[in-house]
């Protein structure tokens, strides 16, 4: 009976080992540090959870669907909607070229209320805005929920997808107060036009 | 004498297991970003999925071993594998246990429910749960019921039945696994290769228990030749068959015995053959200790056999060093009897019994002890009479045999002399490595 | 009431006509908003609330809207209900029917080609400037500024309910966001006032609101659940 007390004792030391070593405290303080308004920023974007996206900081569309792992890079891609069409990012900034404005995807990080990924938009090297986009997280439950509704369903169903370039006249959403719609695609319609 | 074989074997299968719950923890380690587990829930709930990646693994792995698989048979050997079974099984347990709670008062965390009403949510709301719960029940009787002290209360029939439940276990934590499991619910490589193990199981479990018994008794096809009583409560059975020549039987390996007539078929038991394979005949010789064995002394000539084996590596092939001392005690002198044809000349045997009509195949013994230069002592009283007792200590160990250390010691009889014969030689200073063991249990 | 509201005239008319047009389409707006508002002590609505302004000498928007809600209630089964509040809260209904009657107005009018946007309701008539039909984006639950589908047509009424911001429902780390909600329901048809009462109730029923609009007639729809899937009807006019 040792051996399998030994076993035991292994398996609960490992255990535990194993989840001490997943747990960082304030390992995600993203989406309280990152404040709504411009912050000199660091270039390497507001990656959180210390150094695992790569140096340079990339573009990117955010994907449908991200990835968890916090070690892979986002793929690059200038992101045409973002609706930095505004005065200030014509601010005149060191570099000889007109500052241009991107957005940049965190990693996906986790807190209590799901999976996060924070989407910064700079221009130049300034942060412009940032929002957390939060995305469900991807569980057993939930995905047998939706494939019990699909197969009822008599429409077409997929995952949710961001467009591009889609070229609007207006833009539907849900209620928008006046706070709200400043921050909504279609306030940047209508600047833009 | 036999060609060597290396404890290679075993090594090799303990590191391809091991490997093997490394890989199965693997998943949620990759799936699990760091530094995301941040409130209690989280790691609780954490904890408990890698308890049930174990759970799992360790299940298959239980299941693997008593698949009486040939290569694990002879490569192991069952009583190898029936003292794993124990230690494996104890763990299995407290990893179902430890998984089934860390869950629940997860998930009862995170939704700010009772334990109690969770486990209600659970039951009601998620599928194949009421399963799941029925599969960890069955596993604590089982676990339960092999407590030793417990086992030995039980009918033997009974606790076998129960044992054989662990099967329905299996099937019945399957599903739970793959609509709930954090890491195997997604269709993907990992979900892949979860069904792939079990898959493998189940073939092992397969070509185990039904092909290869089934290719073996048909090739061999043995009968009860003679039943023949070596003393008042012990009696020697003569197996004849076909092919029997072309057996990969060694010394000291054993059998599972069916004995295919009425009141016997349905009982397998595990005996010793207690000669070395020769082309006429197989033989094993039983002591008379309960119904079962009462019912054998009655067996026509003729009746048919099923075996299952050969099984062990109680054999003069894992033998570590050039000479070998061997210690049997009552009917533990089967296997040994059979060893001494295959040993390299120079061994020594001490024989202990209770009583001289207790000495089993003496005749053979002393012409064995001419033919291969076995030199024996037979020992007679009970382990607590002085003389046993001081035989089988550390200094009359060494003075009867004065190059202890550097013999393998082969052991085989009732539990109260393995420990004390066992106790001795490590005193003695007998490697470990150097001792074999022939008990299903330690 | 701060709803934003956004007017694009297409009409090749002369300048003036199309200023005038404008300012009796934000007039009408205004007015609504004065005589319905729950904000309001002295409008319409809160004082039929309070009992102070009785049925018979209600206006005939008034009726009408009671009504209209009545009739939306049954539709509903109870889910689109002006008085879930415990007082009377037409402005489910009112917002995407004052919307409606201004593009009938304009329609009326003489402007066939125009794009009235009330706080995310949408009424779409006639072709933009560019001379295609008009396209209409649904914002994205997630991200403000992107968005998911886009709709094209010369006739449509588009009404977008959901709830976009963090915290609001209870989360459920384990399963996400509550994987028993709607995040966003877009409902098309030709009345604004109706597609918007829909669109509120389909996201109060939470997720058998999928279901009842699949049974929907007339009204083509696009829904975003909890779990980021987009389940839209066969024949919703995309672009």
């Amino acid at each position: 009976m040792r051996r399998a007390l030994l076993a035991i004792t292994g398996l609960a030391a490992s255990t535990t080992a194993l989840v001490v070593l997943k747990s960082a405290p304030g390992a995600s303080q993203v989406a309280q540090d990152l404040p709504a308004e411009a912050q000199p920023a660091v270039p390497g974007g507001a990656a959180p959870a210390g150094a695992e996206t790569s140096a340079a900081p990339s573009a990117s569309a955010a994907a449908p669907k991200p990835s968890r792992s916090a070690a892979r890079a986002p793929a690059t891609r200038p992101s045409p909607t973002s609706g930095a069409r505004t005065p200030s990012a014509r601010k005149t900034s060191s570099k000889p070229a007109q500052p241009t404005t991107r957005t940049v995807t965190g990693p996906v990080v986790e807190n209590e209320y799901g999976n996060v990924q924070v989407q910064i938009t700079l221009s130049g090297s300034r942060i412009v805005d940032a929002v957390a986009l939060e995305l469900p997280e991807d569980t057993a439950q939930s995905d047998q929920r939706s494939r019990q509704v699909d197969d009822t369903y008599s429409g077409t169903s997929g995952l949710v997808v961001e467009l591009q370039g889609a070229d609007l006249d207006t833009v539907s959403g849900a209620t928008a107060t006046s706070t709200a719609y400043r921050q909504s695609l279609q306030a940047a319609l209508d600047r833009a036009s | 004498m036999p060609p060597r074989r290396g404890p290679g074997g075993r090594r090799l299968l303990v590191a391809l297991l091991a490997l093997g719950l490394l890989a199965s923890v693997l998943p949620w380690w990759l799936d699990t970003p760091a530094g995301s587990l941040k409130t209690t829930a989280a790691t609780v709930t954490a904890a408990g999925r890698i308890t049930g990646l174990v759970a799992g693994y360790l299940l298959l792995v239980q299941v693997l071993m008593m698949s009486r698989l040939p290569v694990l048979e002879r490569w192991i050997g069952g009583e190898q594998l029936a003292r794993w079974h124990r230690d494996v099984g104890a763990t299995l347990l407290v990893a179902v246990l430890a998984h089934a709670a860390l869950i629940l008062v997860g998930y009862a965390d995170l939704e700010g429910n009772p334990v109690l009403t969770e486990a209600g949510v659970l039951l009601r709301d998620y599928e194949d749960m009421v399963s799941a719960f029925a599969a960890a029940g069955l596993l604590v009787l089982i676990g339960f019921t092999s407590v030793r002290a417990i086992r030995r209360v039980l009918p033997y029939e009974l606790w076998h039945f129960l044992h054989l439940a662990s099967y329905l276990a299996l099937l019945l934590g399957f599903g739970h696994q793959f609509s709930n499991g954090a890491q195997l619910f997604r269709p993907g490589p990992v979900r892949t290769l979860w069904i792939a193990m079990y898959v493998l199981v189940v073939a092992a479990l397969l070509w185990g228990r039904v092909v290869a018994p089934l290719a073996f008794n048909l090739r061999h096809r043995l009968r009860v030749a003679d039943v023949v009583a070596e003393s008042p409560d012990t009696i020697s059975i003569y197996l004849t068959g076909e092919r029997l020549g072309e057996l990969d039987l060694l010394g000291g390996q054993f059998f599972r015995w069916r004995f295919l007539t009425r009141g016997c078929w349905w009982q397998s038991h595990p005996f010793s053959v207690s000669a070395a394979a020769n082309d006429r005949w197989l033989r094993l010789t039983v002591k008379v200790v309960g119904a079962h064995t009462r019912d054998l002394r009655d067996l026509d000539p003729g009746t048919r056999v099923w075996a299952e084996g050969p099984s062990g590596t109680f054999t003069a092939a894992h033998r570590v060093r050039d000479r070998a001392l061997l210690i049997a005690g009552g009917s533990g002198i089967t296997p040994i009897r059979a060893m001494l044809e295959e040993l390299p000349p120079g061994s020594a045997l001490i024989y202990r019994a209770r009583t001289p009509a207790d000495v089993l195949l003496h005749r053979e013994l002393d012409w064995l002890a001419q033919a291969r230069d076995v030199r024996i002592w037979y020992v007679i009283g009970s382990r607590h009479d002085p003389g046993p007792r001081e035989v089988l200590s550390p200094d009359g160990l060494r003075r009867l045999v004065p190059d202890l250390a550097g013999r393998d010691v082969y052991l085989c009889g009732p539990p109260g002399l393995v420990a004390q014969s066992l106790a001795a030689l490590r005193r003695a200073g007998v490697p470990r490595r150097q001792v074999h063991l022939a008990t299903f249990e330690l | 009431m701060g709803t934003a509201i956004s007017l694009d005239l297409a009409d090749d008319l002369p300048r003036d006509e199309l200023d005038r047009l404008a300012d009796e389409t934000f007039r009408w707006l205004r007015e609504v908003d004065a005589r319905f508002s729950t904000y309001r002590d002295d409008s319409e609505v809160c004082r039929f609330g309070r009992g102070e302004l009785l049925l018979s000498e209600a206006s005939a928007d008034l009726r009408l809207v009671l009504e209209r809600c009545a009739d939306l209630w049954a539709a509903t089964d109870g889910f689109f209900d002006a008085y879930a509040t415990g007082g009377f809260d037409p402005s489910g209904y009112v917002k995407g029917w004052a919307a409606q009657v201004a593009s009938d107005r304009l329609l009326a009018a003489g402007a066939a080609n125009h794009c009235l946007n009330a706080g995310g309701d949408v009424r779409v008539r006639g072709r933009a400037a560019s001379g295609r039909p008009w396209r209409i984006g649904v914002r994205h639950p997630w991200n403000p500024m992107a968005t998911c589908l886009v709709l094209a047509g010369t006739d449509l009424a588009v009404a977008t309910s959901g709830v976009y911001e963090r915290g609001h429902h209870v989360f459920d780390p384990r399963r996400g966001a509550p994987a028993r909600g709607l995040r966003s329901v877009t409902v098309v048809g030709t009345d604004l006032g109706v597609a918007d009462a829909y669109a509120t109730a389909a996201v109060a029923m939470g997720a058998a609101g999928r279901s009842w609009l699949d049974r929907l007639p007339d009204h083509p729809h696009a829904v975003v659940t909890d779990d980021a899937r987009l389940l839209h009807s066969t024949n919703l006019p995309l672009a």
